[in-house]
């Protein structure tokens, strides 16, 4: 595995007209890593894809994909990477089979036996037309679409909102065990937490078209903290770096904070944060446009 | 690439060719006819040497086909609706989204997008040619008695133009618009207009018309191989100049009808002068140069813009 | 040799740690005789295949359970278990268990109640576990 990020990008940013998509995004994403673009909708995580994989040009920053530039080099790097856009676009007139075989005319890197068994293992006949499958085997054929040209970075934008608890499951079972077999970089984009904890093992939160915090989930959970006690300033609070979200009763404040040292203050009730509230909490900061800093975690890994 | 695209267009290249079946079972056996006419009734030889009694033959030939021509005239919507059959795959990708699929694979964008108006230009090219050919075999023997001219829609270049032209129309209103339908509806409308206001208002005018006259009425005129607009007929003195009508009530055959004597306007000196303004036949590939150039500018500016927009706007 | 001899479980609410449930589970099959020593386990592509959990957390379990010294990873076989973790004496058990009971009573009567008591057990578990793993 390279130590070099499968992908960086400096001071990224897409704009329409005169209003800001996305705004100085600079991340690096390690080989082997499964990444969680997490961010409400409009926040610009299908923009931010669509730069990585070259089909949007940005228009401030750069961006490489395993060290090239997907739109000035896209011959190179078109062939490495795995795409699956919103809503899974597939050619519904096609059988399954004709559809493995597109991919296999337009990819030279094909291969048709993974393809083939990956489908089958999964049930879903080759002789269908491709617009009668389910909502789930669609979604699990645009995979196999991407999975087949056997890529290094697989990219895929909200794959599985539409779908059913069962079909998200089985994308996702079949998801890693590909992350497992190939050792393939994942970055996958939701609007919905929980189900990519257990999947992912990095974070991006982008809301508000800015990157809020970005690193490895464990990293990230240990470095914040959630502090209870007795009513008082979150400004008097020591040795934190920020405060995420304060709130406050009557007789109590509860903060959520990111701080590198452990504290050891026995006035706080210290517990950790679960990765829901954390994103929550950075959201909401967006949303609010509340005063406190916000950490910009570069990522280290 | 070429196996997907192919797969991809496989309906509306079977309705495409379903369409110039029709066209070909219509043309052909209706063609045969007419030559086995014109063979039969000795046409060709009057053809070779107009004499008077033969030009009534050669307009009697002509206008037995009359109500033939203008059923095979709408066959003029043939190339819209070639152009739209072929451009609509191109236009689907980007109404259905499976463009983020295509430019996702191995091949680049600007390598799909070439190979793709290839394809389409290459399509457009043979379906024109086809047709071109066919419709030039079936007006043989009309072409022969009056000219190229009134086949003008059907022959030579143009045809090419119209249908290359139609697809462009139709891919470039549907990266715009996104949606098929609309744009196809949107071409049509666009493409009738088109060439309807330039065959009556442009055509005549490619090169300034020639006049003729002539002394000895209709006959005299001997423009056969010729695009005639306008024939006006007068009424002049043998010195040439104008006779007022109201003058020569008394040789009318009899007082309501429109006919004159022309034995009676021989004794009063007066005759009756026919002008015509008309293309002549030679000029038949000049002016098929000169409006498939300019329906081939307006496909390269289409195209061009549906080039520049799928990469301005699109990516 | 059969491997998927264990099927994992996971609880998304106890508060622990996935790779730590994966690791109590091997563990537990090895006390209970579900695994023997030389039996594979099954391979992170299994797992991740049913549980649909990032492959790193089962790589992190089987780590722990390798530096335990309960399994040992054979590399391009895959990972074995080595020793075999022997059920608690019956005896043993029952002394443990009236300890456990004279210390509990003592707690109740110094106020704690049976939170009090359960966040006292953990958080001094978690203190040894640290104090071993440095």
């Amino acid at each position: 595995m390279s130590a070099h990020p499968v992908v960086e990008t400096r001071g990224l940013g897409k704009r329409y007209g005169s209003r800001w998509a996305l705004r100085d995004c600079s991340l690096e994403i390690p080989a082997g890593s499964v990444t969680a673009l997490i961010g409400p909708n409009g926040a610009g995580k299908t923009t931010l894809l669509h730069m990585l994989i070259g089909l949007s040009r940005p228009s401030a920053g750069e961006v490489r994909i395993l060290g090239r530039s997907p739109r000035e080099q896209p011959a190179l790097v078109l062939p490495r990477v795995g795409f699956v856009a919103q809503e899974h676009p597939l050619y519904r007139s096609f059988t399954l089979a004709e559809l493995l075989e597109a991919g296999r005319r337009l990819n030279p890197r094909w291969d048709a036996e993974l393809a083939t068994s990956r489908v089958t293992r999964l049930g879903i006949p080759l002789s269908q037309k491709v617009g009668r499958l389910s909502g789930g085997q669609q979604a699990q054929v645009a995979l196999t679409l991407a999975l087949g040209k056997r890529p290094d970075l697989l990219v895929l934008d909200e794959p599985v909102a539409s779908l059913d608890p069962l079909a998200r499951r089985e994308f996702l079972q079949g998801l890693m065990e590909a992350v497992a077999g190939e050792g393939l970089t994942v970055v996958l984009s939701s609007h919905i937490v929980a189900e990519l904890e257990r999947v992912c093992d990095h974070l991006v939160i982008l809301a508000s078209g800015g990157v809020q915090l970005a690193g490895p989930i464990d990293e990230i959970l240990g470095a914040h903290r959630l502090l209870t006690g007795t009513r008082r300033d979150p400004g008097a609070v020591a040795r934190i770096d920020s405060v995420i979200r304060a709130s406050h009763t009557e007789r109590q404040t509860m903060l959520l904070v990111r701080a590198e040292r452990p504290i050891a203050d026995p006035s706080w009730q210290v517990d950790e944060v679960g990765l829901e509230e954390l994103v929550l909490a950075y959201l909401e900061q967006q949303a609010g446009h509340a005063a406190p800093e916000v950490g910009r975690l570069e990522l280290a890994s | 690439m070429i196996w997907v695209t192919w797969r991809q267009q496989r309906t509306e290249t079977l309705i495409a060719a379903l369409l110039l079946g029709l066209v070909v079972a219509l043309l052909v056996p209706t063609g045969l006819h007419i030559a086995s006419v014109y063979d039969s009734e000795g046409i060709a030889a009057c053809v070779a040497k107009p004499s008077l009694d033969c030009g009534g033959q050669l307009d009697q030939f002509v206008s037995r086909w009359d109500s033939l021509v203008n059923a095979v005239g709408w066959l003029n919507l043939v190339p819209a609706l070639i152009g739209s059959l072929v451009a609509m795959p191109l236009v689907l990708e980007f109404e259905r989204g499976t463009f983020r699929l295509a430019w996702t694979q191995s091949v680049t964008r600007d390598r799909w997008l070439a190979i793709r108006i290839a394809l389409i230009v290459g399509t457009c090219v043979a379906a024109a040619a086809l047709l071109t050919g066919l419709m030039t075999w079936w007006r043989g023997p009309l072409d022969d008695v009056n000219g190229r001219f009134d086949g003008f829609d059907f022959e030579g270049l143009v045809p090419f133009a119209y249908t290359l032209f139609a697809a462009a129309l139709v891919v470039a209103l549907g990266v715009v618009l996104r949606r098929s339908a609309a744009a196809v509806g949107l071409a049509f409308v666009t493409f009738i207009a088109l060439r309807v206001g330039i065959a009556t208002w442009a055509r005549p005018h490619y090169l300034a018309p020639l006049h003729e006259t002539s002394t000895t009425g209709p006959a005299g005129l001997a423009l056969r191989d010729a695009w005639v607009f306008t024939e006006r007929g007068d009424l002049r003195t043998a010195a040439g100049t104008p006779v007022d009508p109201l003058a020569v009530r008394g040789c009318l055959t009899d007082p309501g009808a429109k006919r004159l004597d022309n034995a009676c306007l021989d004794r009063h000196g007066i005759v009756e002068t026919l002008t015509a303004t008309y293309q002549p036949g030679s000029r038949f590939w000049l002016f098929q140069a000169i409006e498939a150039g300019m329906f081939a500018a307006l496909t390269l500016a289409l195209l061009a813009f549906a080039v520049w927009w799928i990469r301005k706007r699109i990516s | 040799m059969v491997s998927g001899m264990i099927e994992f479980r996971l609880s998304a609410r106890s508060g622990v740690p996935t790779y730590l449930q994966l690791v109590q589970q091997v563990r537990q099959a090895v006390r209970l005789g579900m695994l023997q020593p030389g039996d594979q386990l099954p391979t992170v592509k299994t797992v991740v295949g049913s549980l649909a959990i990032n492959p790193n957390t089962v790589l992190k379990a089987y780590r722990e359970l390798d530096r335990e010294g309960l399994v040992e990873a054979r590399p391009g076989q895959g990972t074995f278990v080595s020793r075999a973790l022997p059920p608690t004496p019956p005896g043993d058990y029952a002394r443990l268990q009236s300890a456990l009971l004279d210390w509990i009573r003592r707690a109740r009567d110094a106020g704690l109640d049976e939170d009090d008591v359960a966040a006292l057990v953990a958080a001094t578990l978690q203190a040894v576990a640290a104090r071993e793993a440095a």
